[in-house]
């Protein structure tokens, strides 16, 4: 069943890729805004200077040392504006998660701009306070780090051999890695109740997220884990290839730019194919409610003869 | 059995005049002014060290002497009162102390008698020679009976206690077993012309003792092993104890560790100076063994190194601790013949900390171990010097430009290591100062990194060949003594065969900076006369065009108030190069070139010598901007962004 959710999440991407221009575009705007400041602080202090020759060649620690520690202010206000953009990108993130799902939701493969915008618009404050309920659990997913953090440390500053301290390591980070990835699934499965389901109270909507996810442990987390999985593997094969190329002609610098802003896009693809995934998982495990059922109307749908004024008084 | 006891007694006593018999040295190497019999045992359990010592001391001055001043300095970790603790507010390179019962340190001397018998103790005093803390009892004065005369010798015997601290500033110990002796018995301070110069323990600054002779012998539980700065001359077993016996020679302290955790792993350097091998040693763990060849290779390097600059390695031993890590802060520590280093074992290897921890530390065997400056009032000449030979020596290792830092590309070496501390606050300071006087954060500033960039931009005054000569000058002159600033001064002024005391007035007692700049650049086509010429009769209008003639001007200004020669260079569009000198004494100066070519930039320091100089990229000017670099850059960090964006998104 996981892989046939993941196969139609897949295919509903695939559908849907439309949706990824939009997306890429605003990641990309978002990037520019940080970015641009910071291309034209740089080009002010190093172009003039020959300390910017081996910025041609490799990116070069004593220009970048000499860059931040002779332009602190600058760079303070740089970093202000880095977290400004990176604070309404998580917004505007949870804007586009509820344009997604509808998108996807709709099964249609036209439209999809449109949709993605009109289902953000629907979807955001709902999503939104999902947004909100989720910030206690990542608190108290921090909280229990922190208390199981002490004895490892401990057992880490006792460990007789390096194995030892990489199996504790190690444990440090899949504990981390898989706290915090389950409070995402939940909020995900959350989000694709509140759509499949067009919830309007958010904590019942996490509620049947944390149920679905219970009920369902091995296949809703399980999947979410081989699509994290896959996720890390696209980060891991950017690295790999971004240290086979050396950017030493400005054709190669290009060219590394066009690979790198194709990884972008691959990963917002597969941000889509989580969500079509869990959608589809979702709607095979899930037996799904109506939250608010329509009351049984008697009437005819078809409108009656005209037989005088319908509401008067019989004689 | 009472022979039995007398020859017991007997051998007892007689032992360590035995043992310093034993010689290493044919001929001395230094005065032997402080010599040290010590009989320690360790009680792991409340963490102490009990101890008996036999000072024998002479006084090489020319006037007597009343009293006798000591160190007892693990006393700095009595309580939060001490100088050590007020200054350093509990926290040291990174560490914290604690504060519970048994977190606290202390020395508690229970006797001490000149060998004539007479008692010293009830006219201790604590003294505080360099501020008002009555608090501090790291510095204690006794009075003696009857002055001490030039050229008599004394013997002190003590009994004492020292209770070691939980690590955080490298002396003490760390659970499972681990235990750094150091600073550890009351030491005799440094009887100057002056008077005693015998300093409280700071935060910054330990060192400055007398050389001399050490014989110890150290009782520890069976199971625990022991590194220490001598030669293992002996060991004896006891019911539950095992006694080590070490000897060294010709230096100015003694220094120890014990755990029972410890594995070793050994190393031999062939000495071809002396002929014979320097063992080294060094004690670690399990989890750290795989990194016990990269500090064995990177000694290796650094005894090769420092010999073939400096001078002979005469030891024929040299430890090396590496600290547990619930003990770093007993790492990157310097003693005699032994320091302790530090592995990061998760970092990349491509930076090169655990390496550069090794080689600086042992550098110090020459900067502050055989030249034994005095660390609490120049402390560059130890620290800065050393910093200095330590970013040579990583050069050598591991080539520029990334003897530091060699990791994805990314490379960084020790000039720009340095310079990242020392430009951010150039002038608070001057370089000789008493390092508990340096203004807050100041110390590491301007007693490592600005004498390393002073030293290497003295190098580019006067050459890598006279400086290789200044240095190698001073150690020969100055091994197995106490050099001061001046007597570096004197060294490098005679070799260099120049009087340099202009710069080093500059760069060691002033606090300006260093910083040159070109202002400007300009470059046009070189015009003739123009307009109306002659007069009366002769007035005539010219307008002469000088075809292929261009004229280029540059102002170069000293924006900062430290003068020093600099070459200027000049690059045409036709690959031209012109270099000029300037002496830099005015605040600037306008160079004017006609040629056949434009202007392609101009370089103050083309070669990087004055890596003194405060702002780098106001070095050079173009006539066009340079865009591809920039764009590389940009491109590369909105990349770097867009995946950061879309990896936190992956919490909302």
């Amino acid at each position: 069943m996981v892989g046939a959710s993941m196969k139609e999440g897949f295919a509903a991407t695939m559908r849907s890729w439309r949706l990824l221009l939009p997306l890429y575009i605003l990641n990309l705007a978002a990037a520019v805004i940080v970015v641009t400041p910071l291309q034209f602080a740089l080009q002010q202090y190093w172009g003039t200077s020959v300390i910017s020759s081996p910025l041609r060649q490799a990116f070069s620690i004593p220009a970048l040392v000499e860059f931040l520690l002779h332009n602190g202010d600058l760079v303070r206000t740089l970093f202000r504006i880095f977290l400004t953009v990176l604070f309404l990108y998580e917004i505007l993130s949870v804007f586009l998660d509820g344009g997604i799902l509808a998108a996807l939701r709709s099964g249609e493969a036209q439209g999809l701009s449109r949709k993605l915008f009109e289902g953000g618009a629907a979807y955001f404050f709902r999503f939104l306070r999902l947004f909100l309920i989720s910030i206690p659990f990542m608190i108290v997913g921090g909280i229990i780090l922190g208390l199981i953090d002490a004895p490892l440390s401990s057992l880490m500053d006792s460990s007789q051999r390096p194995v030892e301290i990489f199996l504790v390591l190690g444990a440090r980070i899949a504990v981390a890695v898989l706290l915090f990835s389950y409070i995402r699934a939940v909020m995900d499965y959350a989000k694709v109740a509140a759509v499949s389901e067009d919830r309007r109270v958010m904590w019942k909507a996490f509620w049947r997220g944390l149920g679905f996810s219970v009920r369902n442990f091995g296949r809703a987390y399980g999947m979410f884990l081989i699509l994290l999985l896959i996720y890390l593997a696209t980060v891991a094969l950017h690295l790999y290839v971004n240290s086979s190329i050396n950017e030493s002609t400005a054709v190669l610098i290009l060219l590394l730019f066009i690979i790198e802003q194709l990884f972008v896009l691959v990963r917002i693809g597969e941000r889509v194919w989580f969500f079509g995934s869990e959608l589809s998982l979702f709607s095979k495990l899930a037996s799904v409610v109506a939250i608010r059922p329509v009351a049984f109307d008697p009437s005819p749908a078809e409108p009656l003869p005209h037989t005088g004024t319908p509401h008067a008084p019989l004689p | 059995m009472r022979l039995l006891r007398t020859l017991l007694l007997l051998l007892c006593t007689l032992s360590p005049p035995l043992l310093s018999q034993m010689k290493i040295f044919d001929t001395p190497l230094s005065p032997r002014i402080a010599n040290y019999t010590i009989h320690a045992e360790l009680h792991p359990e409340s963490e102490t060290v009990t101890g008996r010592e036999a000072i024998t001391w002479r006084n090489t001055t020319t006037r007597a002497v009343s009293t006798l001043q000591f160190h007892l300095y693990l006393n700095a970790f009595a309580n939060n009162q001490s100088t050590f603790m007020k200054e350093s507010r509990g926290r040291n390179r990174g560490f914290s102390s604690g504060t519970k019962q048994e977190e606290w340190g202390y020395i508690n001397v229970s006797r001490m008698n000149l060998w004539t018998g007479a008692n010293l103790l009830p006219s201790l005093a604590y003294i505080h020679p360099d501020d008002e803390n009555a608090d501090d009892r790291t510095v204690a004065e006794v009075k003696l009976p009857k002055p001490c005369g030039p050229a008599e010798t004394i013997r002190v015997d003590v009994e004492f206690t020292s209770k070691l601290p939980r690590v955080f500033a490298r002396s003490g110990f760390a659970e499972g077993g681990f235990f750094m002796v150091a600073q550890w018995f009351p030491k005799i301070g440094v009887l100057q012309p002056d008077g005693w110069n015998c300093h409280e323990y700071h935060s910054n600054s330990e060192f400055f003792a007398d050389f001399g002779v050490y014989d110890v012998q150290i009782s520890v539980p069976r199971d625990y092993v022991v590194a220490a700065n001598g030669t293992l001359v002996g060991k004896r077993r006891a019911n539950s104890t095992m006694t080590y016996q070490y000897h060294q020679e010709d230096v100015h302290d003694f220094v120890w560790a014990a755990d029972p955790r410890f594995i070793t792993r050994h190393g031999v350097f062939h000495n071809d100076s002396t002929g014979g091998d320097v063992d080294i040693t060094i004690f670690t763990y399990r989890t750290n063994e795989t990194y016990a060849p990269v500090h064995l290779d990177a000694a290796r390097h650094a005894l090769a190194y420092f010999q073939e600059w400096f001078g002979v390695y005469p030891y024929r031993t040299l430890t090396i601790v590496d600290p547990p890590a619930n003990a770093r802060g007993a790492g990157g520590m310097e003693y005699p013949a032994f320091f302790t280093t530090m592995t990061i074992w998760w970092l990349p290897k491509g930076i090169h900390v655990s390496a550069m921890v090794t080689i600086h530390e042992f550098g110090h065997n020459y900067f502050q171990g055989m030249l034994a400056s005095n660390e609490f009032e120049e402390a560059w000449l130890d620290e800065g010097i050393n910093s200095y030979a330590e970013l040579k020596s990583m050069e050598r290792y591991y080539g520029t430009p990334g003897s530091y830092i060699d990791f994805l590309g990314l490379k960084m070496d020790g000039v720009t290591f340095h310079r990242s501390s020392y430009i951010t606050s150039p002038n608070l300071d001057r370089v000789v100062e008493k390092s508990w006087l340096y203004a807050p954060g100041q110390y590491s500033r301007m007693s490592y990194s600005k004498p390393a960039l002073l030293l290497r931009t003295l190098e580019g005054i006067v050459g890598q060949e006279t400086m290789a000569r200044i240095m190698k000058t001073y150690f020969q002159e100055w091994k197995f003594k106490h050099p001061r600033t001046e007597n570096f001064i004197a060294v490098a002024n005679r070799v260099a065969k120049q009087d340099l005391s202009w710069y080093f007035a500059q760069v060691l007692y002033g606090t300006g900076s260093l910083d040159y700049a070109v202002e400007s650049v300009r470059t046009e086509p070189l015009t003739g006369k123009a307009g109306f010429v002659g007069s009366d009769s002769t007035l005539r209008f010219v307008d002469e065009k000088r075809k292929g003639q261009f004229e280029s001007v540059i102002e170069v200004v000293r924006k900062g108030t430290v003068i020093v020669p600099v070459d200027v260079l000049f690059v045409f569009d036709d690959g031209n190069r012109i270099r000029e000198t300037w002496d830099g004494k005015r605040e600037w100066r306008e160079f004017r070139f006609r040629s056949a070519s434009r202007l392609s930039y101009a370089v103050v320091d083309p070669d990087r010598k004055l890596v003194l100089d405060t702002d780098m990229r106001n070095n050079s000017r173009r006539m066009h901007e340079e865009r591809r670099g920039v764009w590389r850059v940009a491109l590369e960090l909105l990349y770097r962004v867009q995946s950061l964006l879309q990896h936190l998104t992956f919490f909302s």
